[in-house]
């Protein structure tokens, strides 16, 4: 337990003292409020969208659609091929952590890199709502809080695929553009074929909606939680697979 | 070491499994969208049908605008026929309409005249459709739209009735609806509600003009120009045992603020109902004896301008 | 007395015919045992196997009577290691690094960092990015990592690369303090062979994948001049290098 918690507060450190991280950090909170202002100035002269009580929501399907797969890209970037380019994946393998432990405390770094940016943009759009004026009430608040904890679980089986395709990457640079190609084709794939759509974690980024409507049924919301927390359970344990068996 | 390799074995295999079944049921389409569609198409197949329909527009629950009308439409033959009320601002107006062998025939309600516009040759000789490509083009139509909707096609509800029928609901309100459509639909609704001031108000009754007012309808609107955002979008649909759409109805609430300050919520609804599925004979009129006068071709957009 | 480190038939061939084959070493506490061998012999290798970076295709490892294979963590509790290259997450200080690797171990606080820090020279740096250290001091801070929770057995690659005189002269009186004092064990494999004499009890000598000869270091110095000697002569023996060498 205590090499347990000595790992994954390592990798956080780790992810933390790394600048990119922390000007992604940054970043996250200076999108949404640039966005935020430009609309509400934007809005007399184009008529354009409104900074109102739903744009916490509105900003999440920016958010899960490309900013924190984004953020997913770099930080498995960084814990993985980065790691093995730079030979400094055997400092973690040689403490009394098991191999599980190590790929654990790695993951579990990146699933809170996730929960901490959703949380930072969930705050920082929540803001904006402050500032335009039209604060959220106490049922919209709510909603918005279990959409955003519905997005972690999206984001969660989208980084376990993407932890999975880090296994086969030497290096970091390589893994981003792979990375970005697959994500972009995995958005695009379901207009060329339905099918693909049902069996893509990348196109249940927007799920959280799902939590919003009174008219989705349960049985609707079992089954896409089902298939994310499976696609979340296979690809981790593929990817563990991969990094059990890899030779530094 | 086997228990390691064992958990992880069974971990990566229940999970595969879990993955494609719920896959499969996903793809399977038992959700309400997938049961419209498919209503719909079949629909779209019916040779005849008669159709009763009412739109309303209400700007903080006054009504601006109602209309009402029904029709009888032979897809097969291109013929139809049907009447409608339009009220706005309080005038009420009345039209009726037959679509027949030589043409179109309006007639208003104000008047005794029977507006005709005859089907000219070449309008006539419809072309024959390529019913293989028009197939793979709606194919693949279906699949942009089905990507397009995603995950909002789980919105679509489903209620199975015991007479075999099915009760379809979907409704999305603002924070549901996709970023892109937040985004662009006030500059639309903006734009929509500004045109009628342009235009010039013509009281239509000159000659060969249909004695209609749209303007009436336009001028009833309020003009939003500032935090105009789609409130709620609610469709519903009832779809009968033979899998036709029997009843369909459709809800549109869009809020704003005017030039004065003044908010505005108005609402669109709109309601048809369907019967008489390939039985349905549309009404036709003998045009001899009656005060009958050619129309232009196109109402109220290019004046003066004689067809 | 159980052996520390035990490994039995340990083989791993690499597809260029490179590796380790039949590996039978035993340690015992308090041993100090030296890796000679020519380079691309099977040191590293060796030392990855015996510390779970790569796995054998054949045979054993327990450390601390714990196989590695299995009871990977309960087997590296009391072991430190440097092993080939020394590398780093070089964005890090040298002091956010040992304190990375403190977390691991119960009871080391600030002091002892600061201590170790201090004991291998890079007191003044320690507050420098890693990437701006030299490679020597990347050696120096590998060592300071692998000591520093004081472990029972200390596996350590080729220790002295890239170390000044100084630094090499600090190498061996601590080697030798933490041994005499400690009762610390050490594997360093090297090919500095008078460093090797003055500090090992026991020597393996690896030439092409194979263990060809293990002694205590005080006997064969009774029937050899010197290490040096023993050790070209048995590569002589191997075919290894020439008569004239």
């Amino acid at each position: 337990m205590h090499s347990w918690k000595a790992g994954y507060m390592g990798e956080l450190l780790l992810l933390w003292y790394r600048r990119k991280i922390a000007v992604f950090g940054i970043f996250s909170v200076v999108v949404p409020i640039l966005l935020a202002a430009s609309f509400h100035a934007l809005q007399p002269i184009l008529g354009f969208m409104a900074v109102s009580q739903s744009f916490p929501l509105t900003m999440l399907g920016i958010y899960t659609s490309v900013w924190i797969p984004l953020f997913i890209f770099m930080a498995a970037a960084d814990l993985f091929p980065q790691e093995v380019a730079s030979r400094t994946l055997k400092l973690a393998l040689l403490r009394p952590n098991s191999r599980f432990q190590v790929y654990g405390a790695k993951t579990a770094a990146l699933a809170t890199g996730i929960a901490a940016l959703l949380v930072l943009l969930g705050i920082v759009s929540l803001a904006c709502n402050l500032f335009a004026g039209t604060l959220a009430g106490f049922a919209e608040t709510a909603a918005i809080v279990k959409a955003y904890i519905a997005s972690f679980v999206s984001m969660l089986a989208l980084a376990a695929v993407f932890v999975f395709t880090a296994q086969f990457f030497k290096s970091s640079s390589g893994f981003m553009a792979f990375s970005i190609v697959l994500y972009a084709a995995a958005k695009i794939a379901p207009f060329l074929s339905s099918a693909v759509a049902a069996f893509s974690p990348a196109s249940y980024t927007d799920w959280y909606k799902l939590w919003l409507s009174q008219t989705v049924s349960a049985g609707k919301l079992t089954t896409a939680f089902l298939f994310l927390a499976s696609c979340s359970l296979l690809f981790f344990s593929l990817g563990y697979y991969k990094f059990v068996r890899k030779e530094v | 070491m086997k228990k390691k390799w064992l958990v992880l074995g069974s971990a990566i295999g229940i999970s595969s499994v879990v993955m494609v079944a719920t896959g499969i049921s996903a793809m399977a389409g038992t959700s309400g969208y997938d049961a419209y569609k498919s209503a719909l198409k079949n629909t779209k197949t019916v040779s005849s049908v008669a159709i009763q329909a009412e739109a309303q527009l209400q700007d903080n629950g006054k009504v601006l605008v109602d209309a009402s009308g029904s029709a009888k439409v032979n897809v097969s033959a291109k013929t139809a026929s049907g009447s409608a009320d339009v009220t706005a601002d309080g005038t009420k107006q009345s039209l009726s309409f037959y679509k027949q062998a030589g043409g179109a025939v309006l007639k208003s309600s104000a008047s005794d005249v029977f507006y005709v516009k005859t089907q000219n040759a070449k309008e006539k000789r419809s072309k024959p459709k390529d019913d293989a490509s028009e197939q793979q083009m709606s194919q693949q139509a279906e699949t942009v739209i089905d990507a397009l909707v995603g995950n909002l096609k789980d919105y679509v509800a489903v209620n199975d009735q015991t007479d075999g029928s099915k009760e379809i609901s979907v409704q999305l309100d603002n924070s549901q609806l996709p970023a892109v459509v937040n985004a662009i639909a006030p500059i639309a609704i903006k734009q929509a509600t500004k045109e009628h001031k342009n235009e010039n108000r013509n009281s239509g009754e000159q000659a060969g003009e249909f004695p209609f007012q749209e303007n009436v309808i336009k001028s009833a609107v309020p003009q939003l120009t500032q935090d105009i955002k789609i409130e709620k979008v609610a469709v519903k649909a009832n779809i009968n045992a033979s899998n036709y759409i029997d009843h369909q109805e459709a809800d549109l609430t869009v809020s704003g603020k005017d030039d004065s300050g003044a908010a505005h919520q108005v609402t669109l609804h709109l309601q048809a109902d369907l019967s008489g599925y390939n039985s349905t004979t549309p009404d036709t009129i003998d045009l001899t004896g009656k005060n009958v006068q050619q129309i232009k071709r196109d109402i109220g957009k290019h004046h003066g301008e004689n067809g | 007395m159980k052996p520390i480190l035990e490994t039995v038939q340990l083989t791993k061939m690499y597809r260029n015919d490179r590796g380790i084959r039949d590996f039978h070493v035993q340690l015992y506490p308090g041993d100090v045992y030296g890796l000679l061998g020519p380079n691309g012999a099977g040191k590293t290798t060796f030392l990855k196997l015996i510390t779970g970076l790569i796995r054998p295709d054949k045979g054993t490892v327990a450390l601390f009577g714990a196989s590695i294979a299995e009871q990977f963590e309960q087997g590296m509790r009391h072991v430190g290691c440097m092993i080939e290259s020394a590398d780093f997450h070089d964005f890090l200080t040298a002091r956010q690094y040992l304190q990375l690797v403190a977390r691991y171990y119960p009871g080391i606080g600030n002091s002892r960092i600061e201590e170790a820090l201090d004991v291998v020279g890079l007191a003044k740096a320690k507050s420098d990015k890693i990437k701006h250290y030299s490679t020597g001091m990347k050696q120096k801070l590998a060592l300071a990592a692998a000591i520093m929770p004081e472990p029972k057995l200390a596996i350590l690659d080729e220790p002295t690369n890239g170390l000044d005189i100084e630094g090499t002269v600090m190498f061996r009186k601590l080697i030798k303090r933490l041994s005499e004092q400690k009762g610390m064990s050490f594997i360093i494999s090297s090919h500095m062979i008078h460093e090797l004499e003055q500090l090992c009890n026991r020597v393996g000598i690896v030439v092409r994948g194979r263990l060809i000869k293990e002694g205590c270091v005080s006997e064969l110095l009774q029937s050899n001049q010197s290490l040096e000697q023993y050790y070209i002569d048995q590569l002589r023996l191997a075919g290894e290098v020439s008569e004239s060498a």
